[in-house]
């Protein structure tokens, strides 16, 4: 055997074949659905009995047309010579659709071994499944595994590994004796093939292989060669053009199709037992989930549910765990600097500058960890797929297809994996408007802004007012798309929704941990920018035209901020300092709060003591609730960070619409300010 | 005095190695704000729609 | 009839499929939406987006999409 074997993972989506993934890995990746869509292959190595294996997890697809980017990716991944072995991770419970692309697995003709997962979830609806029937239809070995209780791992490497050189082959057994005996075609596949079609299709691909053999004897693999071409399939089509006019009147992709679908519903069955599955579950929740009319309330009454938990579970966490632990940090390195008899500038860049920068971002930690696992949780139980049939009326008035709301829902993690998302989707115009309201979807960076300042003004109501942030990001959002809809011209293109609702499922507890782990590992990854960032912010803050300031009203970085602080009169915000804020937040938007911090002198903003000091200087210069308000609106609509720059720019191809979209951006942050900010003042 | 410069120092170096790995990270395709382990951009970025 | 035009806890029978990209047309058929293959609506909104079962598994599907599937009473078996 090889050196080392690779091993190419490939199913349905959402058949769990990133779990398995973790499960031989000890995982660190969240199983791919809806949030976190695998669209590029990933590798992970396993050993096994002395041999190295290279887990291939390909993206999810269910066929292996040439219509998208994913099925490609794959198919090519398979038929290259790096891939040793297939694995077919079929979801049990959904025999039926996952066959389809297992036969078509099965004639790509490289070896390929069934790992038939969610083992558990048939057991408990109470269906069977003839473990030694099926593997004698398809031919190929079928392994019972179930990613979840991480059982028959091992089983199936064994079977990859005897597998590999397909020494011993699956006999083929089925029933078509009858098919054999009424058949005129001239050979007899049977034996051979699993998936054998009408004499029509049959005599066809004779004639195609025959061409083939002709004009390209190096080939392998004819039959598949020859079913593509009858199929028309763009990508074989193109690549090895041959003169099909005698043979081929039209496409067969149907009647292929159809035939396989006929296959299927044989193997079925054969080899399901008790098909009434129990799925009453699922659909009873169903019935109230995606209610006409409850629908909708509902999905927002849980957005609303999962804020006001962030804010008091995290809170609480804050207040018993980061606090301490900060203060501790900053008191202990300041002892530190005391006794090596440091400099008091560095000592100040160091503590006031670094320190309190790089401890108010994470003395955010607890509220992150809270957002993610709550949205991990909507994910793995399925209903976020729910989601995008809520929504899909609303995303159909607004020009967009109901799959757009997907990426807007990542936005509330991080804007760029979301504007990544935005790219999947078909139609340019609808990816240029997609990725251009997709950053008002507040980012998991802005929280911090928000539990700073409505706890500081709205005390009580801190939850609800952060809570109407996020309804406002969508509101703008919605209503820009809707606004870009009379843009559109003639050329409506049919919007279409089109995804799969996987069965509720209780949560798996241990993906979403790993997942909510991997998610605070990456906070921390932000880290060493801010790190930057509040030196640089030091520095501007601190030195002035004439060396060291004196006090911070002298610095470069105030004398910028005054430049442009008569732009941010009308909307409540004209006070230097905030416009300094506002600048770092290019950085990343936490920074904003550090920011804030030391640009009004307080100590670790993110504490009662803190806000109370906040909230006192903020009073004397005339900064109310109202205009925290404005702030926290204008910081939730205006220009993204860097990062996300960057991933639009990329995205769109150009910095042309990259600047249209920032100006846009700045545009819209400053309207719906003003507008907040009076009708505000209304009410004071 | 020593003390200082050698944090000075150390704190300037830290931020020029962050920096620049920045650099590198955007250069190759990688916009991630978060780590990039999850992240899709990181498999993505690179291609042209 | 047009699926759209289905009752809800209904199963019915696709007659065709028309009037639809086609890559979306491959992709119902990559799910096994076929001539012939049963489809069961469980929800449905006034006019909108349906949820319908096909070969034991659950989908939603847009209205446009679901204008171009032609359907009709599924033989009682």
């Amino acid at each position: 055997m090889k050196d080392t074997v690779y091993i190419g993972l490939i199913g349905n989506p959402s058949c769990g074949k990133t779990t398995l993934c973790n499960a031989y890995t000890g995982g660190n990746r969240k199983e791919a659905d809806w949030l976190d869509k695998t669209v590029e292959k990933t590798e992970s190595i396993v050993s096994y009995h002395g041999h190295t294996f290279k887990l291939v997890d390909l993206p999810g697809v269910y066929s292996l047309t040439a219509y998208t980017a994913e099925e490609l990716i794959s198919r090519n991944y398979i038929l290259s010579d790096e891939l040793d072995v297939i694995v077919n991770v079929v979801d049990a419970s959904a025999l039926e659709r996952n066959l389809y692309l297992t036969l078509q697995l099965i004639e790509l003709g490289k070896p390929v071994v069934v790992a038939l997962n969610m083992m558990d979830m048939v057991e408990e609806r109470g269906m069977e499944i003839d473990l030694h029937r099926l593997p004698e239809m398809l031919g190929v070995p079928v392994v019972p595994v179930s990613a979840r209780k991480r059982r028959g791992l091992d089983v199936l490497l064994h079977a990859v590994a005897h597998h590999i050189d397909q020494l011993e082959p699956v006999v083929l057994v089925h029933d078509h004796e009858e098919q054999e005996e009424n058949s005129q075609h001239m050979h007899d596949h049977h034996a051979e093939y699993a998936m054998v079609y009408s004499d029509a299709i049959e005599d066809k691909i004779d004639v195609v292989t025959d061409i083939l053999r002709q004009c390209y004897p190096e080939m392998k693999n004819y039959r598949w060669h020859a079913l593509k071409l009858l199929e028309q399939d763009l990508d074989i089509t193109a690549r090895y053009p041959v003169d099909l006019s005698q043979v081929l009147d039209c496409s067969y992709e149907k009647d292929i199709i159809n035939e396989k679908y006929d296959f299927i519903e044989e193997i079925i069955g054969e080899v399901l037992m008790n098909k009434e599955e129990k799925a009453e579950r699922t659909d009873k929740v169903d019935a109230v989930l995606t209610h006409p009319i409850w629908g909708l309330p509902i999905f927002l009454g849980m957005m609303a549910l999962i804020f006001v938990v962030t804010f008091t579970v995290g809170d609480w966490l804050k207040v018993v765990f980061m606090e301490p632990v900060i203060e501790g940090c900053s008191a202990g390195i300041l002892r530190c600097l005391l006794y090596l008899h440091v400099n008091e500038i560095m000592i100040s860049l160091v503590v006031d500058g670094i320190v309190a920068g790089v401890g108010t971002v994470l003395s955010f930690l607890p509220n992150i960890c809270i957002l993610f696992l709550a949205l991990a949780l909507l994910e793995d139980s399925g209903y976020m797929a729910r989601v995008a049939y809520v929504m899909d009326d609303i995303m159909g008035k607004l020009g967009l297809p109901g799959r757009a709301f997907i990426p807007m829902l990542l936005g509330f993690g991080c804007t760029v994996p979301a504007v990544m998302a935005a790219r999947s989707l078909e139609h340019v115009r609808d990816r240029r408007k997609t990725i251009l309201i997709t950053p008002f979807m507040s980012c998991s960076a802005r929280l911090p802004i928000y539990v700073i300042f409505s706890q500081m003004f709205f005390a009580k109501y801190a939850a609800v007012v952060a809570f109407s942030m996020y309804v406002l990001g969508i509101a703008v959002a919605l209503l820009t798309a809707f606004v870009l809809k009379f843009f559109d011209g003639k050329e409506q293109k049919q919007r279409a929704l089109l995804i799969e609702l996987p069965e509720y499922k209780t949560p798996n507890l241990h993906s979403i941990l790993i997942y909510v782990w991997e998610k605070m590992k990456e906070y921390f990854t932000r880290v060493p920018i801010i790190f930057v960032a509040s030196l640089i912010m030091w520095v501007l803050l601190n030195c002035g035209p004439g060396g060291l300031a004196a006090d911070m009203t002298q610095s470069f970085g105030a004398m910028a901020g005054k430049v442009l602080t008569p732009v941010f009169v009308p909307i409540g915000l004209g006070y230097w300092q905030i416009v300094v804020a506002l600048i770092s937040g290019i950085a990343g938007k936490e920074v904003v709060v550090s920011s804030c911090g030391i640009l009004f002198g307080i100590n670790n903003i993110n504490s009662q003591a803190g806000m109370e000091q906040m909230l006192a200087t903020l009073s004397t210069v005339g900064f109310g609730a109202v205009n925290a308000y404005a702030l926290m609106t204008f910081c939730l609509l205006y220009t993204p960070c860097a990062a996300t720059l960057a991933t639009i720019r990329r995205a769109f191809g150009s910095w042309k619409w990259t600047g249209q979209a920032v100006l846009f951006q700045l545009a819209v942050a400053w309207l719906v300010s003003f507008v907040v900010y009076h009708i505000g003042l209304l009410f004071v | 005095m020593l003390a200082t410069i050698v944090i000075g120092v150390a704190i300037v170096a830290y931020a020029g190695w962050v920096s620049y790995r920045k650099y590198k990270q955007y250069k190759a395709g990688q916009f991630c704000s978060c780590g990039c382990s999850g992240c899709s951009s990181k498999s993505s970025c690179g291609k042209k729609e | 009839m047009k699926l759209n035009d289905g009752a809800v806890d209904h199963t019915y029978q696709v007659v065709k499929v028309i009037n639809l990209d086609l890559p979306v047309e491959r992709r119902l058929e990559a799910l096994g939406l076929t001539e012939g293959t049963e489809i069961t609506i469980l929800n449905k909104k006034k006019h909108g987006a349906i949820i319908v079962k096909v070969r034991g598994t659950r989908f939603a599907i847009g209205q446009n999409i679901a204008a171009g599937i032609w359907v009709e009473e599924a033989p009682v078996s």
